[in-house]
């Protein structure tokens, strides 16, 4: 028995059979093969323990030994509540609750021609040989124990497909809720973004729940030449969840990604993310914030490998911890031999609150070309008591000093969001999170 | 005549070692004092020690401000108070915008005094006029606070605030360090267009020059941690010719 993975029983293993025919695709072949497939890997592979050096400060033996059922139902009124207002009144949504869509709640009509959005269930039927080349492929990656979990109890998610050309330019809203209320429930959601030539959409993604759960999300993203992608997420989990999500982006040449996640929620999250840059010109920028406090734990692990010259990519985030809050940030940008004139920035900057909060950095450069221009950084430090003094010097409570100074801090995270609208909502989750500060 | 501040026999510490070493000071509303000293004379601990910064404490003496003990309040308590406190190195905070910071201030001020808060268009009407006569422009007025500006911008935007928040008492430590000419009228100006019967004003300097732009009523000579010599204005011109070199043997 390998160090390398945490030794449990996972009860739920053993539904398998049964639950599959629940799942989406129960009727495929090859979709079934991948799911059997995912479950002989999952037993190979259990959950990663902290030998695995990729894990070391992402302790999962939590998860592991919680005994997590299979949704079973819809999400509570209470939940529902809550997840109806988010998006603007007209937006395109899609609601997946408790691993499934919730159609009362969604709106998928409005989207331009070329564009076409759906669930994963249906996704199945309506692009079978898209998806079919997208799933096998990703579920087969030489992935850890999460994937091919995700790849055995693969959930609905949703499916966004652009022709060539197509552009959408509505914020598309997906809400993913999920409701524990009634015991541990775990959540495999699968995404897909396939992107034609040129085309360009802004996806949010919102991720709320309600009790004890564990969400493994896995998106890919397969980018063409030139396409634009906006894509935010807001990590709202209920403080009891655990979320562990993975990306994977593939970019053409001259395609741009942005994405932006704010993390809010959950006792453990990670979000890893793996970018390959496969065309000149192309560019990945990501930006986030992660605010923890009590004892929730947050990782944001990426990995940007940019496998072509002439492209570039930005990493900006900032973290702010209070309590016994625990951060990890570990970014690797990786430059191949052909690679030349890449362009890779990466930072870091956390913030500790208190005394027991805690940031483990790990910033990783892996350069084989000679000709490029990489920058990273990483930093860890306290409020500047100077400026706490000096605005306390002009009648502002401590309190509230500290706010402003932390709203601060974030703030040159956000100013990496490319949207107004975009960037508002952002700063009032920064905000609220903030209100619950007691200085 | 009203007592503004009144300092007796102040000992204080920074970092555990004493700074200064038994301060006597009566500020009367109306007046304006000037205290000068040499570099490490303690002049800047005891603008420190009056606005409550952490890490400068009080081992003995008493400070009364209006009547009432000052070292038992939070700075931002002295500052609703009416304690005004301008910084010889104003402090650079990216990140929070100069009106937020200015409004924030004002308001948490009009609300300890009992007064309506002023909403965002009253607050920017009233900036306006005040920082017409210090020369500012609406954008430095916008910007993060302190960010960007230079060392004379820095001072006028120190003048702007205290023109806004109307303290009782200020501290204007080395408040023409680092001015030309220009930019040190236009601070004195920012000064003195704020002396009034009811405030009090406490400059400490090291230059004798800004006491030809604000003129003084007394003048306090800080060396070793404790007013050696008090006097009339012409004291200052006295130190300006002599040199703080003379008081080598009153400073130990």
């Amino acid at each position: 028995m390998s160090i390398r993975r945490i030794a449990a029983d996972f009860p739920f293993l053993a539904t398998f059979d049964a639950a599959r025919a629940g799942l989406p695709g129960a009727p495929i072949d090859w979709l079934q093969a991948a799911r059997r497939d995912g479950l002989v890997r999952f037993r190979d592979q259990s959950l990663p323990s902290r030998r695995v050096e990729s894990w070391k400060y992402t302790d999962l033996r939590d998860l592991a030994t919680t005994d997590f059922a299979a949704p079973d139902g819809p999400i509570g009124a209470a939940l529902r509540e809550r997840v109806a207002p988010i998006g603007t009144r007209n937006s395109v949504r899609l609601v997946i609750a408790n691993g499934r869509i919730e159609p009362d709640l969604s709106r998928l009509t409005g989207l331009p021609a070329g564009v076409h959005l759906m669930p994963m269930s249906v996704a199945l039927d309506s692009h079978t040989d898209l998806l079919k080349a997208h799933i096998a492929r990703v579920s087969a990656l030489d992935g850890d124990g999460l994937l091919a979990l995700n790849a055995a109890f693969m959930m609905d998610g949703y499916v966004l497909v652009l022709d060539d050309g197509a552009q959408v330019a509505p914020t598309i809203e997906i809400v993913f809720a999920a409701d524990g209320g009634s015991g541990p429930i775990a959540l495999h959601p699968r995404n897909l973004i396939v992107m034609g030539q040129g085309s360009a959409a802004t996806v949010v993604e919102t991720h709320v729940g309600d009790g004890v759960y564990w969400s493994n999300p896995v998106s890919e993203i397969v980018m063409g030449q030139g396409a634009s992608l906006r894509r935010y997420k807001v990590q709202q989990e209920s403080a009891a969840a655990f979320h562990l999500a993975q990306d994977r982006v593939a970019l053409a040449s001259g395609a741009h990604y942005r994405g932006f996640l704010g993390a809010f929620g959950a006792r453990l999250a990670r979000q890893s993310v793996t970018a390959t840059i496969n065309g000149a010109d192309a560019a990945f920028d990501v930006a986030g914030t992660y605010l923890l406090r009590d004892n929730q734990h947050g990782d944001i692990t990426t990995l940007v490998d940019h496998a072509a010259g002439g492209s570039s990519s930005r990493q900006v985030y900032k973290g702010v911890l209070d309590d016994a809050a625990r951060g990890v940030f570990q970014g690797k940008v990786a430059v191949r031999r052909d690679a030349q004139k890449t362009d890779a920035h990466q930072l870091n900057n956390a913030l500790l609150l208190s005394d027991k909060a805690e940031i483990d950095a790990k910033p990783e450069l892996e350069i084989y070309a000679d000709d490029v221009k990489c920058s990273h950084g990483a930093t860890t430090g306290d409020l500047d008591a100077d400026a706490l003094f000096y605005l306390q010097a002009r009648g502002i409570d401590t309190a509230t000093a500290r706010r402003l100074l932390v709203s601060a801090f974030v703030k040159a995270a956000l100013d990496e969001i490319d949207g107004e609208a975009e960037r508002a909502r952002f700063e009032v989750l920064v905000d609220t999170w903030l209100a619950g500060t007691d200085g | 005549m009203t007592v503004m501040l009144e300092i007796k026999d102040l000992h204080a510490a920074v970092n555990g070692k004493e700074v200064l070493k038994g301060i006597n000071l009566t500020i009367n509303a109306g007046e304006v004092h000037a205290v000068m000293g040499p570099n490490g004379s303690g002049k800047s601990t005891l603008s420190y020690v009056l606005a409550g910064r952490d890490g400068y404490d009080v081992t003995q003496g008493s400070v009364m401000y209006k009547g009432a003990d000052l070292i038992a309040l939070a700075p931002e308590i002295r500052a609703r108070e009416g304690i005004f406190l301008a910084f010889q190195y104003p402090v650079e905070i990216p990140g929070v915008a100069g009106t937020t910071f200015l409004k924030t201030a004002y308001n948490a001020i009009r609300k300890h005094r009992g007064e309506k808060e002023l909403d965002a268009m009253q607050f920017l009407k009233l900036i306006r006029e005040k920082q017409k006569q210090l020369d500012m422009t609406d954008e430095m007025v916008r910007r993060a606070v302190n960010v960007g500006f230079s060392g004379g911008e820095k001072k006028r935007y120190e003048m702007l605030q205290m023109a806004m928040l109307e303290p009782a008492l200020a501290i204007l430590d080395e408040t023409d360090s680092g001015l030309d000419i220009d930019a040190l009228k236009t601070v004195a100006d920012g000064i003195n267009a704020l002396r009034d019967p009811g405030r009090a004003m406490l400059m400490i300097t090291h230059y004798q020059r800004l006491l030809d732009y604000v003129v003084p009523d007394f003048v306090h000579v800080l060396a070793g941690g404790k007013i050696v010599r008090s006097g009339d204005k012409s004291l200052a011109l006295d130190l300006e010719k002599e040199g703080y070199a003379v008081l080598g043997t009153a400073a130990a």
